[in-house]
């Protein structure tokens, strides 16, 4: 019978123009085999991405999509620590952005966690309990498109090929997708596939990878500037994503 | 010999989060327009799970959609334009938000074209809601799907 793992995944916070948005969807970062020491490394990496993204309030484009609490209650929530909110206008939104920046400098050390705690659908990640290996390994092609410009890949996924129930066998057919359609594309040498005056796919998907949720691009509009590429047949064509693979693994033959 | 068989594979549908007003996200469905082959076009996918048996990956894509639903605006999927998000005209719609126990939109929130501002009214009144109310008006909002099920080979 298998044991239990507790995998640690990231949500899908995406850039906007004002800020981030929570999509639907995660992405499993890693397992390990307690509660607790998932526990710590979820603690940690959220900690690590409150620092970066500062300002709550730009977590969502309104109240409601921060917090579950109604506006008013969540009022009552910072005034039960001693702090004072913004009063809402009779039309306009509180400008809560705003409120942080300027009320953040007369916070006591325990404020801030205490105003991230009543915005309770503002979290970066999360810890779910699994039977170990109950795990799968979908191959995904890129939807590349062309902009005119450049080839674009997406913001994430494509078009699922295959699962598996071994990241190895994923693995080897991926590579052996990968290399025909290099072939199919005509990057067949070393030297067609660095060739920086072939098309440009754009890469910035994975390599902001670091910096999310947010970005390099100060208000989410990637410029050519801030955009990574490759070129030629440097570009990923197809990539493996993990998949929830539920009571498949016991019982089942892998050979 | 690896056995293989069909499976139901659980797919997320892709949206790109444009806020062309700098105020709320438009979502829109990425869709494939270009592709390499004649089979590869259509809707950008994620995948999420995969089973043996249909129905189970049929109930599994309904918890994520309900889950998922927890998270959004529905109005916020092309910018709130009513005939977009349903299949009922207007009229039905607000019959069965009625139905549902909830007030038709204020005055207030009518808008400059003479339509509702319906992502407006989401947000200033569900959170008041019951999940039973909030899943209701989702349910009237037919055309919006997050998930589906497509089959698939597994190895």
């Amino acid at each position: 019978m298998a044991g239990l793992e507790y995998v640690i995944r990231r949500l899908n916070w995406r850039r906007t123009h004002y800020g981030i948005v929570r999509m639907p969807g995660s992405v499993v970062i890693g397992a390990l085999p307690s509660l607790e020491e998932a526990e710590d490394d979820r603690a940690h990496r959220e900690a690590e991405v409150r620092a970066r993204v500062a300002n709550p309030f730009i977590c969502g484009p309104n109240h409601a999509s921060r917090s579950r609490l109604p506006e008013p209650i969540f009022c009552d929530w910072l005034r039960d620590a001693g702090i004072e909110p913004l009063q809402a206008g009779q039309k306009k939104p509180v400008n809560w952005v705003g409120w942080w920046e300027q009320a953040r400098v007369r916070f006591t050390p325990q404020q801030p966690a205490h105003v991230w705690a009543g915005l309770d659908r503002v979290r970066f990640f999360e810890v779910i309990t699994r039977p170990e290996g109950s795990v799968g390994y979908a191959v995904v092609r890129v939807d590349w498109e062309y902009n005119d410009n450049w080839m674009e890949p997406g913001t994430e996924g494509g078009t699922p090929i295959k699962v598996f129930r071994k990241w190895e066998k994923a693995e080897q057919h991926r590579r052996e997708l990968e290399e025909k359609k290099r072939h199919d594309l005509g990057y067949s040498s070393a030297e067609d596939s660095a060739d920086d005056r072939g098309a440009r796919y754009e890469t910035t998907r994975w390599t902001e990878e670091e910096l999310w949720p947010l970005g390099s691009s100060p208000n989410g509009l990637h410029s050519e500037i801030s955009t990574t590429f490759a070129y030629g047949g440097t570009a990923p064509f197809y990539e493996i994503v993990e998949v929830d693979l539920p009571s498949l693994h016991a019982g089942v033959s892998d050979e | 010999m690896t056995p293989r068989t069909t499976a139901y594979l659980v797919v997320r549908f892709s949206y790109s989060t444009d806020a062309w007003d700098m105020r709320v996200p438009a979502l829109h469905e990425d869709f494939h327009y270009q592709p390499f082959e004649d089979t590869d076009g259509g809707p950008v996918q994620v995948p999420e799970a995969v089973f043996l048996d249909r129905h189970l990956a049929q109930h599994d894509r309904m918890l994520r959609e309900s889950a998922a639903r927890e998270l959004l605006n529905p109005f916020w999927f092309s910018s709130g334009y009513l005939p977009d998000l349903t299949t009922v005209s207007e009229r039905t719609f607000r019959e069965q938000l009625a139905g549902l126990g909830l007030p038709a939109p204020a005055e207030s929130l009518l808008q400059a074209a003479g339509s509702i501002d319906w992502i407006a009214w989401w947000d200033r009144k569900s959170p008041y809601w019951s999940a039973e109310q909030r899943a209701g008006v989702w349910n009237m909002l037919d055309k919006v799907q997050l998930f589906d099920v497509i089959e698939i080979e597994l190895e």
